[in-house]
């Protein structure tokens, strides 16, 4: 179904290939898994596949990548998506409506289909994928499982014969992981081929048949699954582990006091016209550990990092830091927060400005030694003049970490760092959260990894969604 | 109660009218009536359709909000008659003119305003959508007005959470800031939004290509929003008020005061 020859394709403006010879067949119902470091060449290939290379980025392209017996080069961009579907790492960048029905309906409409057909199209895919209760309910509104359901109807109501994901986990709860495994098997026993582009492999077994594993834009070893059993070859591609155990549920908890760190008492908290969030909630981290932060979507952990790092307001409530009273103000030149996505912490022209921009003002001056042993600690240094938006997704994460801790933080909050990471990135990091911990400060991780939790955490705190708040955004969703 | 007695919530519900549902009427008047403000000069006719999509703003936009939209219009108002005060210290030209040359364009923006809030708070952006795919507006007109429409919610938490970022340095994000570094201000804010917006419209353009976008096939439209007879209602109420303040404009005997 797939056949890749000897293919070769370098980006514009870019002197190394991203593909070097690159030869792979994934034969019709196959599920095929393409993994190596991050920018080895794996979304390369997905989208030599999916006809996105040659007709949508340009660049120098030899060899063939066939399709269905066919040359992509050779089709319209419009005549293989009827043949490939695509999925990406964030769903929604990749919805065109706003509404869950409206979404799937879209390819349709694209392609000119009677009304009548789209309705009975749009119902059969809701259906198949459980989606059916949220029809009229906004992209917006859902869950990242469910956003994830949701690109794959769209693209499966077209009715593909291939389905290239890449990395279609990256946002997910194990639970989430679990239900797309549970629903790409049920796919490939329908006959549909697909290649995988993922960091996280322990979901794929029982799924996937053969593996290709790329480095630097070469393939380094293809076969069975067995090839990933390999532990020097996968520590030695920058791969994560292949078997995992779910450690959340044997996660110590938060102790009930400390000398050391900051305590919350009592909070309370409610967004605006919404139910309480918090309620008389108590809550301590305590100095040199790394704590997980977990819970399904909508349980508040994005909110309670805020209200931690003082961005927002409490109703009631005590904050404490080694057992001295703190407002919020306060907390927020005490604490470090990186959000999920490092873009919305660069704002200067060059790395060192930023490093130095992210002191409190009087402390700019003398900020420099500090920049450089915090560069060098992240794989940063001899970067400094670079301008940080043009960086990699991995360097930028890292150069969001080394602002947040130029200010010495006694907490640091870390917002799902690990999506997109590969296993070298993955064990940096939890590096990085142990070194901060053992320096002496509170650390605090949301995340659904459970790879990261088994590196890097002590004890963990789970959320659970307030049931009044659940019941109004199912009420919400009905009703819209 | 008997069931007779019971009031309508249709009718006693000021969103019944304009709130939620009549959004291509509403986008039509929105059309109208800002072309026809441009025509407009007389401050009587302005201020009559003023009023009128204050009270269709106030269908759908919280008051609160709302003062501070007109309080904002109103200080950059007398912020211009301050300014227009002290030019006309030293040109005659101007004092002869009147404090009404600096009205009407005021009375503009009201206008405008009042009826954009009404369009933008009174749907959801899904509603939007539907009413712009039931008009049935050329591709190169529907598209960046889809895309505009599907990116504001990404806009508004890119936004939101840029300024947070800039709070945890210790900047603060407000007019006072903004006046007294502005280059420095607009930098912090919008070079991260720039490249999030940028990568987000790029996203956007892949997804649509492989969804079959622009390939040529004719789109066909399902669930376009249909008007209803609120539309009609909406509609001819708006046809009388414009016609209204054509008159006010011309024949009242009001405008000649003016």
């Amino acid at each position: 179904m797939i056949r890749i020859h000897d293919l070769t394709y370098t980006y514009p403006f870019q002197e190394r290939p991203a593909l070097s010879g690159v030869n792979l067949a994934v034969e019709p119902g196959q599920v095929t898994l393409l993994a190596g470091a991050s920018g080895c060449g794996k979304s390369t290939l997905l989208r030599a596949v999916n006809g996105l290379i040659p007709h949508h980025h340009q660049g120098r392209r030899q060899g063939q990548a066939l399709i269905a017996g066919r040359e992509v080069g050779e089709l319209a961009l419009g005549d293989i998506s009827r043949v490939v579907g695509s999925l990406f790492q964030d769903p929604e960048q990749q919805f065109f409506a706003l509404g869950v029905a409206e979404e799937v309906a879209f390819g349709l409409e694209c392609r000119g289909l009677a009304p009548s057909l789209i309705e009975r199209r749009v119902a059969a895919c809701l259906e198949r994928f459980g989606l059916t209760a949220l029809a009229g309910a906004s992209v917006l509104e859902l869950s990242e499982g469910e956003k994830q359901k949701l690109a794959l109807a769209a693209a499966l109501a077209l009715e593909p014969r291939v389905l290239v994901l890449d990395e279609p986990t990256a946002n997910l709860d194990p639970e989430a992981v679990a239900d797309l495994a549970r629903i790409l098997g049920e796919l490939k026993r329908a006959g549909l081929t697909m290649l995988i582009a993922d960091h996280r492999l322990h979901w794929l077994e029982g799924l996937a048949d053969r593996v290709c594993l790329l480095r630097d834009g070469q393939v380094a070893a293809q076969g069975g699954l067995e090839v990933l059993a390999d532990d020097a070859l996968r520590r030695e591609l920058g791969l994560r582990a292949t078997r995992l155990e779910d450690r959340r549920a044997d996660l110590p908890g938060l102790p009930f006091v400390c000398s050391l760190g900051l305590e919350v008492r009592g909070l309370s908290f409610a967004h605006r016209r919404r139910p309480p969030l918090f309620e008389s909630f108590d809550l301590v981290l305590p100095r040199g550990q790394v704590m997980a932060l977990l819970g399904p979507n909508g349980s508040g952990k994005t909110t309670l990092a805020r209200l931690l790092a003082g961005l927002e307001t409490r109703r009631q409530g005590q904050f404490r830091l080694d057992q001295s009273p703190i407002a919020p103000a306060r907390l927020r030149e005490r604490a470090g927060l990186v959000f999920q996505n490092a873009d919305h912490h660069l704002h200067l022209s060059s790395l060192e400005r930023e490093m130095i921009f992210s002191l409190p003002r009087g402390l700019r001056a003398s900020g420099r030694g500090r920049m450089a042993e915090l560069l060098c600690r992240l794989r940063l240094e001899g970067l400094e003049q670079r301008h940080p938006q043009s960086l990699s997704g991995g360097q930028k994460q890292r150069l969001a970490i080394a602002a947040a801790l130029m200010k010495d933080p006694a907490l640091l909050i870390l917002d799902e760092p690990t999506s997109g990471l590969d296993g070298a990135g993955l064990r940096g990091l939890a590096g990085l959260l142990r070194q901060r911990a053992a320096e002496g400060a509170a650390v605090l991780v949301i995340t659904h990894d459970l790879e990261l939790i088994e590196a890097a955490c002590d004890g963990g705190l789970t959320l659970t969604r307030p049931q009044e708040a659940a019941g109004q955004i199912q009420a919400r969703r009905l009703s819209a | 109660m008997p069931v007779s007695s019971a009031p309508s919530p249709a009718l006693l519900d000021p969103r019944s009218l304009a709130g939620g549902r009549e959004v291509r009427a509403r986008m039509l008047i929105c059309l109208a009536a800002s072309l026809v403000v441009v025509w407009l000069k007389s401050p009587l006719a302005l201020g009559w359709l003023a009023a009128w999509a204050t009270l269709l703003a106030l269908s759908t936009t919280p008051l609160r909000l709302l003062a501070k939209v007109y309080a904002l219009a109103a200080g950059l108002f007398l912020l211009s008659l301050g300014c227009g005060w002290v030019l006309a210290q030293w040109s005659p030209a101007l004092r002869q003119s009147g404090w009404t040359v600096f009205l009407t364009p005021f009375l503009r923006v009201a206008v405008l305003l009042g009826l954009t809030l009404s369009v933008a708070l009174g749907a959801r952006p899904t509603e939007l959508l539907a009413a712009l795919k039931g008009l049935r507006l050329p591709l190169f007109i529907h598209l960046p007005l889809v895309v505009m429409i599907r990116l504001v919610p990404s806009l508004i938490s890119d936004l939101r959470q840029i300024a947070d970022s800039l709070r945890l340095k210790g900047v603060r994000l407000n007019p006072l800031s903004l006046m007294a570094s502005p280059l420095l201000t607009s930098r912090l804010l919008f070079a991260p939004l720039v490249f999030r917006v940028l990568r987000s419209a790029e996203e956007l353009a892949v997804a649509a290509e492989l969804k079959g976008l622009g390939q040529g096939a004719r789109l066909s439209a399902w669930r376009g929003a249909r008007a209803g007879w609120r539309d009609g209602l909406l509609l001819g109420l708006a046809l009388l008020i414009l016609a209204g303040s054509f008159w006010l404009e011309n024949g009242a005997p009001a405008a000649r005061a003016w």
